[in-house]
């Protein structure tokens, strides 16, 4: 007669508790005894069935709730921090042309530029125009030469750009992310 | 160090938002728990929001010698008992309730009723009876199945004994089982 094992100490296997010698002893009875192999089964469809047991789900502001309460401020959702990277992406960008042409009107100024017009012979708001016609045209000179580099055709080229902006925005996100971190510890 | 206690090394270095991740990991496994142990959707989800503040000012002494899960559950369990305790007498008593109809069913030898029945309908029926079980086996089985804690962590949550943690799963699984055989022998015979 096969002596059968305790549901208890079954149950221990099915839960991965019990110590792995004796677990294994206990598997190689399950392989040659069908009487425990059936408790063994029906334990372990139990079990499976009690990780299936629905959980309701709290809010979806729970955590913001959390953090409010705490007085920490939610970490923005990513749409918004992508958007504000995008944003000081363009910001720095202006400035960059914008310096740019204040240095070339200074050398147009200083008159460097040969055969060109000086400075002083400008309105003052004859200055801020050229000054930003300069600007754009600066910019626009950049993005054309950045264009050149790309592949050719249209599709690629608004890809590559995507591409690009993203990871320089995850780049931004991430040292803004850092140095946040760094301020607060 | 594994991923857990990096981020708790960075909230109490002072990168305090990084507890989001933390919260959102926790909250609905947290929300069973308080759910099962109080009853009240409104009440547990206030339970589960005080452990997790509480545990927030306290997360300095979390000695990361177990997983964070196991040391809030614990905060969670007190606070969650701190609540029924304060009830009127006779409106929760649950554990009033243990019998020892688990052990019977055990040794039943009727035909194995979930066998038989539907997975979804399982699912469904296997929730309400937790629902209706002792508290405490209530805690252990969804300590166990819910939190995926090991019974040595059951027992530090819910600082009891070892063996008292097997025997209270063992004749809470017995019990569920009797209940749900019972309720399927009622549906056969109106059917």
């Amino acid at each position: 007669m096969t002596d059968h094992i305790l549901r208890e100490t079954l149950q221990l296997v099915a839960d991965g508790e019990l110590a792995e010698e004796a677990a294994r002893s206990v598997r190689l009875h399950l392989k040659t005894c069908e009487s425990c192999r059936k408790v063994y089964q029906s334990l372990a469809q139990f079990d499976r069935l009690m990780r299936f047991v629905p959980v309701r789900s709290l809010p979806r502001d729970f955590t913001a709730g959390v953090l409010s309460r705490l007085g920490i401020q939610p970490r923005p959702p990513f749409l918004f921090r992508v958007l504000e990277h995008f944003a000081s992406l363009v910001a720095v960008i202006l400035v960059a042309a914008m310096g740019g042409s204040v240095w070339a009107l200074l050398s147009l100024q200083l008159g460097h530029d040969a055969g060109s017009q000086s400075m002083s012979q400008f309105q003052p708001l004859e200055v801020v125009g050229v000054w930003m016609e300069t600007s754009w045209d600066e910019f626009a000179g950049w993005m054309q030469h950045a264009l050149l580099l790309l592949p050719q055709g249209q599709a690629s080229k608004i890809f590559l750009m995507i591409i690009l902006t993203a990871f320089v925005v995850a780049v931004i996100d991430w040292i803004v992310q850092r140095r946040g971190a760094a301020g607060r510890s | 160090m594994d991923a857990e206690h990096e981020t708790i090394r960075r909230i109490v270095g002072g990168d305090s938002r990084q507890y989001g991740v933390l919260v959102d990991r926790y909250k609905d496994r947290a929300f069973a728990l308080a759910s099962r142990l109080l009853g009240s959707r409104e009440e547990a989800e206030e339970a589960v929001q005080d452990a997790f503040v509480k545990a927030f000012h306290r997360l300095a002494d979390f000695r990361g010698d177990s997983r964070f899960g196991t040391w809030y559950y614990r905060i969670l369990y007190n606070i969650c008992m701190t609540r029924v305790s304060r009830r009127p007498a006779g409106s929760l008593s649950l554990d009033d309730m243990t019998s020892t109809e688990g052990e019977l069913a055990v040794e039943s030898n009727e035909p194995d009723s979930l066998e038989v029945i539907s997975s979804n309908e399982r699912r469904e029926i296997l929730g309400e009876e937790l629902q209706k079980l002792p508290q405490k086996f209530q805690a252990v089985l969804t300590l166990f199945y819910i939190q995926e804690q090991r019974y040595e962590e059951i027992a530090a949550i819910l600082e009891i004994p070892l063996n008292t943690v097997k025997s209270h799963l063992f004749r809470a699984r017995g019990l569920l089982r009797k209940r749900i055989q019972d309720r399927y022998n009622e549906g056969m015979r109106a059917a």
